[in-house]
């Protein structure tokens, strides 16, 4: 080892307190940390001493030992409230200037604010629960590619039982029911879960405690919302509450705040798994073949999901059904991630981001822009500054300082803007966002980010340019303002009106993915179609509902405002993941297809306007039970040319059940219209009351919406008559999408309107500058055309290449952004060139109003001033 | 003048009592013997030259060393006024603690 004595500290820190210290104390303060540092190195280590040097060199950095000298040799106090000064009065000398630039940068900051604020939204969901790293939501991954999220009512607590990777675990299923209290009733959901889920969620409470609530039976959490139902504003901690049609009685023992609008699990009402409906606890129990749970497992720190997935291997070969221990397997689908699973709107949030960058972008190019423009319109001020005995570091100082006041101004202004759009965003996103600078640091530091941005570009820029600046030369005005710092600044409109076409190009592209899915013939007809929840537990007496229903259904008389009636387990537009596999009656066991499936009766093709292509629709005198209809995706899929005597039998029903495939149903668009149609199977059940489609006829809605009204009321129900359009249901669907291309035209509006600005602008300044070449053109005999033509070329130029910059990087991400859409335009030349003459068009407008009004000025009052 | 010492300012002032050779590293030792707390000399650094613009420290340069690469140290000495001010402290706290009945102090 080396001798101690020979081991220097760092030179950099020693180098840096010998620079800050003050002389008078760098001799004992150098001396004290250097006797340390020996010492240090001896007992515990080179390493750790040099650190430990460093800490303290930073640690000695305070206002008695800081030079003096040091201080007051820099900038003055004087010299500051100098630059501000200066600075206040060429924001006021070049006010049209000042404010453009101060108005651009406020649009930029709060647009990517806001932009900001909706990305962390959306990143934020279920991040509330301090474990939301270690929960998986569990499901099952096919052979087949496709993947399922729903999973068997007893797999859950099992797996936690078997694996101790596993530490809580909770089903979670929900139901529809009545909740009474008194003669007080509320139609509401409740979720039926274990005592884990006290333990892996941590929902905001409002009155007890979540895990001693669901710990024992007979005790219900209510969210805040349902106990206001209930009991107005009583305090139900301690009431009773039962659950109508269940006929079960509950204790209230916590109150949850409503789940928060960035939370994927959503619930009115919580009760204890020892208190599941018997439909739900016994019939189902144990039953490893209906997949319809809702599952999480919480992990044990450290635990690897690919591994555990692998280690499940094992868990579904012992208990999965003998069928589906070949194709299926155990996934393991993280929380954090679930929320982008479940609204697809990943891809939304990377357009968001690539926005924001480019508004910021382009508004910082305005500012930088205008400021090199100002800077060398005051070369003289500068000459003066430096003959004086200004610095050079002086002068970049001063422009940091105006370049800085300007900024804050801006954001400022820009905070304000965003404040005041904030509601209106959350209105329009259904969305809970705020701006609170005090408890978000990362937002104040972003703040303070993109502030700093602007200030560095606008003081590097005139630092560039000043640094080649002779005093003499400045004084005598020998620069030619036309040359300095021209190029980089035309180079940055080129960047800028590439950045705003990307942008107005790209958001072209959304519009009309979004209109063609729309526009698509979804091959039924929606229009006039009422979807109503009907089970029949929402009524007093449920069989008398169902049978009221049913009568309705079947005795409908023509002449009535309702052409027909049809129940079905779901409607077009909100189909549940819900699969099964199957295979033909006559194939061997491993040709097994999975198909999604519903449950309908024999009005449902006719009343949607669905076309029958093969067979039959469903008949209530031909068809008893075992008959299906299923899709032609389905068809295509099991490789049929005819449905002759074609049977199906289901994976994991009865021995000797077959279903007799009585037709085939056009392929309908049943989802949105991202995906491809999916094949699917149609169970036939002539009396399930569940959802009931209306088609109404057309011009007389409101009277059949009152016929449907009438016949709800007559039945005793516990809630009002409720419906809705399936046209809007479906529209819904492309919300979404609606959305991204609403955000995606305000945004790419507003760099368009800030490059424009910034074009004005640098067009005015310069056009100011050549007003005396203007001027001799003029009074040699140019004509104002010529004139204008003149000084417009150079601009349509770089918006030209702009425009040939931007094209090929839309290309590539327009490409990229309908590959996900399984019916997509393909991308035209007429939306570039369209956009791009629109963009030529607007900036020509500018730079041609501006010129057209220096050209048709008197030659004479440029040329008289010297 | 300034009387009143904060606890480190206090603990400093009675070590640089009965130390030989008082400066930054040697009390920065010692405060971190007795208390066990590691405290870093640019902290007493602050510390001592507070205490001597107090009035409680005087200080003057001492001799070099070669470990501190030849440079002098600063050495520092209580003042009679530090002497007083630590005496009255602890007669203080001894009056406060005579009045807490034996009795309440229980474990």
């Amino acid at each position: 080892m080396k001798d101690p004595e020979q081991i220097r500290p760092p030179a950099w820190a020693n180098d840096f307190l010998e620079w800050f210290c003050a002389p008078h104390l760098l001799e004992e303060i150098q001396g004290d940390l250097h006797e340390v540092f020996h010492k240090r190195c001896r007992e515990r280590g080179v390493r750790k001493a040099k650190i430990l040097f460093v800490l303290d060199v930073l640690g000695s950095v305070s206002p008695r030992t800081i030079d003096k000298s040091f201080r007051t040799n820099t900038v003055s106090a004087t010299m500051i409230s100098n630059f501000f000064k200066l600075g206040w009065r060429n924001f006021t000398k070049y006010m049209s200037y000042s404010l453009i630039n101060i108005f651009g940068l406020s649009i930029g900051f709060s647009s990517a604010l806001l932009l900001f604020l909706i990305i962390r939204y959306e990143n934020s969901f279920d991040g509330f629960h301090s474990k939301a790293d270690r929960i998986y939501r569990v499901g099952n991954s096919y052979k087949d590619g496709n993947f399922d999220d729903m999973i068997v009512t007893p797999q859950v607590p099992l797996m936690e039982k078997e694996y101790p990777e596993i530490v809580h675990s909770s089903r979670f299923h929900g139901s529809e029911d009545i909740l009474g209290h008194g003669d007080v009733y509320t139609r509401s959901s409740y979720h039926v879960v274990d005592p884990g889920f006290g333990e892996l969620f941590e929902f905001p409470m409002i009155a007890g405690d979540l895990r001693k609530a669901l710990a024992s039976p007979n005790q219900i959490v209510l969210t805040q919302s349902t106990a206001r139902q209930l009991f107005g504003e009583n305090d139900p901690m301690g009431k009773t509450v039962r659950l109508v049609n269940e006929k079960i009685e509950f204790t209230v023992a916590a109150i949850a705040a409503d789940p928060p609008k960035n939370s994927t699990l959503w619930f009115q009402a919580l009760i204890p798994w020892a208190n599941a409906p018997k439909w739900l606890d016994l019939d189902q129990a144990g039953n490893w073949y209906n997949t319809f749970m809702i599952g999480y497992i919480e992990v044990a720190p450290g635990t690897s999901k690919d591994d555990l997935e692998q280690k499940l291997l094992a868990f579904r070969n012992t208990h999965f059904l003998e069928e589906r221990r070949e194709t299926w397997s155990i996934l393991l689908l993280p929380l954090k991630d679930e929320h982008f699973r479940l609204s697809e709107n990943k891809r939304m949030i990377t357009i968001f981001s690539i926005m924001a960058g480019a508004i910021l972008l382009v508004s910082c190019i305005n500012f930088t822009n205008l400021s090199i423009a100002q800077t060398l319109n005051r070369t003289k001020e500068v000459g003066l500054r430096r003959v004086l005995g200004s610095l050079r570091h002086h002068i970049s100082v001063q422009f940091s300082i105006e370049a800085a006041i300007t900024c804050a101004i801006a954001l400022v202004f820009g905070i304000a803007l965003a404040w005041f759009v904030l509601p209106h965003l959350n209105h329009y996103y259904d969305i809970d966002v705020s701006i609170n600078l005090r408890e978000n640091y990362l937002l104040v530091a972003l703040l303070a980010g993109i502030c700093v941005l602007p200030v560095l570009c606008a003081s590097i820029g005139p630092s560039f340019a000043l640094a080649r600046l002779q005093p003499a030369n400045a004084m005598r005005s020998v620069i030619k303002h036309g040359n300095t710092g021209e190029s980089l600044r035309r180079g940055l409109i080129v960047v800028q009106f590439t950045v705003s076409m990307v942008l107005l190009i790209g958001t072209a592209i959304v519009w009309e993915q979004t209109n063609y899915m729309k526009s698509q013939d979804l091959r039924f007809n929606k229009a006039n179609v009422i979807a109503i929840d009907a089970w029949p537990e929402f009524f007093k007496d449920p069989e008398k509902a169902k049978l009221g229903f049913l009568t309705f259904r079947d005795q409908l008389n023509q002449q009535t405002a309702i052409e027909s009636v049809a129940f079905t387990s779901n409607i077009p537009g909100q189909y549940d993941e819900n699969y099964n596999v199957f295979r033909p009656a006559d194939a061997s066991d491993d040709e097994f297809i999975s198909l999604r499936q519903i449950y309908v009766d024999h009005n449902f093709f006719q009343t949607f306007g669905m076309r029958i292509v093969r067979g039959r629709s469903f008949s209530p005198e031909l068809d008893k039970g075992h008959a299906v209809i299923i899709n032609e995706a389905a068809m295509k899929k099991f490789g049929w040319t005819d449905i002759d005597n074609k049977e199906l039998i289901g994976n994991g029903m009865e021995q000797g059940t077959s279903y007799k495939v009585v037709g085939v149903v056009e392929d309908y668009y049943y989802q949105s219209l991202k995906r491809s149609i999916q094949p699917l199977i149609h169970f036939y059940i002539p009396d399930n009351v569940a959802r009931m489609a209306v088609r109404l006829k057309a011009g007389r809605i409101d009277e059949g919406l009152d016929l449907l009204r009438n016949h709800w009321n007559a039945m005793d129900a516990y809630g009002p008559f409720d419906y809705r359009f399936v046209d809007k249901s479906f529209d819904a669907l492309y919300k979404e999408q609606d959305r991204l291309s609403a955000t995606a035209s305000l945004f790419s509006l507003i760099a368009i309107i800030v490059s424009c600005l910034g074009l004005f602008s640098i067009t005015a300044y310069s056009i100011h500058l050549r007003r005396k070449e203007v001027s001799i053109r003029k009074v040699l005999g140019a004509s104002v055309l010529q004139v204008v033509l003149k000084l417009s070329r150079a601009y349509g130029l770089m918006i030209g290449i702009g425009f040939l910059v931007a094209c090929p990087i839309v290309y590539y991400l327009g490409n990229n952004f309908l590959s996900s859409f399984e019916y997509r335009i393909e991308l035209s030349p007429i939306t570039f060139v369209s956009v791009g003459v629109a963009t030529f068009l607007l900036a020509m407008l500018v730079v041609g109003y501006l010129s057209s009004r220096a050209a048709s000025e008197n030659p004479v009052n440029a040329l008289k001033e010297e | 003048m300034n009387y009143q010492l904060g606890n480190l300012e206090e603990a400093v002032l009675l070590i640089a009592l009965y130390l030989d050779e008082v400066y930054a590293v040697s009390v920065a030792e010692e405060y971190t013997q007795q208390t066990g707390q590691r405290i870093s000399v640019p902290a007493i650094h602050t510390v001592l030259s507070r205490l001597e613009d107090k009035g409680m420290l005087k200080s003057r340069m001492g001799e070099a060393s070669p470990e501190r690469g030849g440079r002098r140290k600063r050495l520092y000495e209580v003042t009679q006024l530090g002497l007083n001010l630590i005496r009255e402290i602890r007669d203080e706290r001894i009056r406060i603690w005579a009045k807490i009945p034996a009795l309440r102090v229980k474990t």
